[in-house]
């Protein structure tokens, strides 16, 4: 995997950035039925406060599993892979929190499309989705220290309402 | 911006960030038309942490939405403008070499902030390249393919995949 991972890099400079670097996903999913459910139990997609809770008994979704997947998919891609949801995918219904991370650090706008609360700032608080999931391969680090490839989940988590996209992303 | 490739085979193009050990989070994606140019800042803030901010497609830095704020700021710090393809050369980059991807333009240059104020520094160890498994960096078979150079000591940037030419 690494020898085929070729980097197109204009180098450093001294500015200040993260030095996570990125994750690249591959897919390497079986094929195996979709199965849709709710959350049982809170996944943790990230250490920082990225959640996937179980939702309230009475959740009432606006769209299906499969209608949120395929309002996402008209509205979002590009392709003729069908609008169903891909086998091996596990969809579930829960609560979605992503911490941005502490409203400390608002300014006068910056957290204005977030939400605040109890001292964190968030893009999503217990916000009703669907959660699409399949094992995949991440390849992370970054040009100066990469790291080797490893298991991991994709997700993709979509609002229940109205099947826009709320992020991506790969849990180790 | 990342290419995702879907698992029912369809693709789309997306914002993205990362923060921490590097999960990248992809959202917006099929939004941004040709042409796009979107402003983004990595900065240290109030609270001791690096905060990510998107900032749209108005030019400027002057409303910009938090994106990630969890980090602590580092003792020694270091920055890289970049473009990377997974599996190789097999993946199209965004370019040709007449209607290039562009990082940074005439009015807001690529800048990291010294102790003697805001200013844009000289690229170093450019190149297309690939780390093995050692992670030892390797010349790249990718050269012919990804294209990059930078204007005025690397005020700007620009990248492009030749396939493109077309």
């Amino acid at each position: 995997m690494w020898r085929r991972r070729n980097l197109a890099i204009i180098g450093a400079i001294g500015l200040a950035a993260l030095g996570g670097g990125l994750f690249a996903q591959t897919s390497s999913r079986p094929a195996e039925a979709t199965t849709i459910s709710s959350v049982s139990n809170t996944i943790t997609i990230n250490a920082h406060g990225e959640t996937f809770a179980p939702p309230p008994a009475n959740a009432a979704p606006a769209l299906t599993a499969q209608q949120a997947w395929a309002q996402f998919i008209q509205s979002s891609t590009v392709g003729s892979g069908g609008t169903a949801i891909p086998s091996g995918t596990t969809a579930q219904l829960g609560l979605f929190t992503f911490a941005v991370g502490p409203s400390s650090g608002c300014g006068t706008t910056n957290c204005s499309n977030l939400i605040v609360q109890n001292g964190t700032a968030y893009s999503a608080l217990n916000q009703l989705a669907y959660g699409y999931s399949y094992p995949s391969t991440c390849v992370g680090g970054n040009d100066i220290n990469p790291l080797p490839p490893t298991s991991c989940t994709q997700w993709i988590f979509l609002d229940a309402k109205t099947g826009q996209l709320i992020v991506m992303t790969s849990q180790p | 911006m990342i290419h995702m490739q879907l698992s029912n085979g369809n693709h789309t193009w997306c914002r993205f960030f990362a923060g921490d050990t590097g999960a990248v989070q992809q959202y917006d994606c099929g939004s941004s038309n040709n042409d796009t140019f979107v402003w983004f800042t990595i900065h240290p803030n109030p609270n001791g942490n690096y905060e990510i901010d998107d900032c749209g497609t108005s030019e400027g830095y002057s409303n910009c939405t938090m994106m990630w704020n969890n980090n602590t700021i580092y003792t020694s710090a270091l920055g890289a403008t970049d473009s990377e393809t997974p599996l190789g050369c097999e993946i199209l980059e965004l370019g040709s070499t007449s209607d290039q991807l562009n990082v940074g333009n005439s009015n807001y240059n690529v800048q990291g902030l010294a102790p003697d104020g805001w200013s844009a520094r000289q690229w170093g160890d450019k190149g297309v390249y690939y780390f093995d498994s050692n992670g030892n960096k390797q010349p790249s078979p990718c050269d012919s393919v990804y294209a990059h150079s930078e204007q005025n000591s690397g005020q700007t940037m620009k990248f492009s995949d030749t396939r493109n030419n077309t």
